[in-house]
């Protein structure tokens, strides 16, 4: 593995090696790659006509791919996991010939999420009520509690992990939800506002106060504000076989947006 | 244009392609979506949209994604 160094060899490869029939992964945008550069973040492998990047993440890396060769079986192996995820449009779209070939070269199904979204137009607020009390985290003690349930209940290599100054940053700007049960804090719900959408980043109930409505309350506290927001839609992730958070979200009126993402990973 | 918006719709049920004009400057479609569509416009016309194309102002509106693939028509 080798580092990449500066953009011009981003472009290269992809005006190289991103042909129509080249099997990838790859929607990261150019800005993006000059942003991992800069921070070192980005590496490469090449073997034969295929070319793999590499990016520096916390404790793993996330690979990206080129594949024009698929003859050719990648069997990579580093010290730490390497995952891979794979945007695709529905399940007659599902990418069988990738995992096929990240089968061969030791890979394992992961997960998959599904994107979903409500308009805000299909939303009636009046109609929802909420059985907990829901306040916005601000404080030390709240941003805490919310990177402790995050760390401990989401899956870190594709969740999007967040650092603690991430966590903050939401609460800050007023993102960042709790639930309180008899006084206890007992779940969280972090939102994001971006270009009109109102983003469900994540959602974690306490272990101990799981089957209590809470997520629903959650859910109804992140709406209401979002339509006070003025959004447009909101959308969120959610991992396929999640079935009752699924169903939750349904339940609100969310359909899905012909916008999966499968993801593979190498321990 | 009914079938390049028959295409859009079939990427994107939520978005209202007649009348958005900022479509990826506005943040309405990621670099997915525009891939995606690339990828289903290359198929149903015979084109060949390539990464350069891969302009905002290419995708920003239906007429200019109709545009795109009228170059692309010519160019054949």
């Amino acid at each position: 593995m080798k580092p990449v160094l500066d953009i011009d060899f981003v472009d290269k490869v992809l005006a190289d090696f991103f042909k129509k029939e080249t099997l990838t992964n790859n929607y990261i945008l150019r800005e993006e790659y000059a942003n991992l550069i800069e921070s070192q973040a980005l590496w490469y492998d090449q073997l034969g006509e295929n070319i793999f990047f590499y990016v520096r993440k916390d404790g793993f890396f996330r690979l990206y791919y080129f594949i024009n060769e698929p003859d050719i079986v990648y069997n990579l192996s580093y010290d730490e996991p390497i995952v891979l995820e794979i945007l695709y449009r529905g399940e007659k779209y599902f990418p069988t010939i990738h995992q096929k070939y990240w089968s061969a070269a030791s890979f394992k199904s992961h997960l998959t999420r599904d994107c979903y979204f409500l308009k805000n137009t299909a939303l009636n607020v009046e109609d929802l009520g909420l059985s907990l009390e829901i306040k916005k985290g601000k404080s030390l003690e709240e941003i805490r509690y919310a990177k402790e349930l995050i760390d401990s209940n989401l899956d870190r290599f594709t969740g999007d992990h967040l650092s603690m100054e991430e966590v903050a940053t939401f609460a800050e700007n007023g993102f960042l939800y709790l639930a309180y049960f008899d006084g206890n804090p007992c779940g969280i719900l972090q939102a994001d506002f971006k270009n009109a959408v109102f983003w469900l980043g994540h959602v974690v109930v306490d272990m101990n106060y799981r089957g209590k409505g809470v997520a629903n309350s959650l859910v109804n506290y992140y709406l209401k504000e979002g339509s006070a927001l003025g959004c447009k839609q909101f959308q969120l992730w959610v991992i396929q076989d999640n079935t009752p958070a699924v169903n939750l979200y349904k339940k609100f009126g969310f359909t899905y947006l012909n916008k999966s993402s499968y993801s593979m990973l190498k321990k | 244009m009914e079938k390049i918006l028959k295409i859009l719709s079939d990427v994107r049920p939520d978005i209202d392609f007649e009348s958005e004009t900022l479509l990826v400057e506005g943040g309405l479609l990621d670099s997915f979506d525009i891939v995606s569509i690339i990828s289903e416009l290359n198929d149903a016309y015979e084109i060949n949209i390539r990464v350069h194309d891969l302009k905002p102002e290419n995708f920003n509106s239906l007429s200019a994604i109709q545009a795109l693939v009228e170059r692309k028509l010519s160019e054949k």
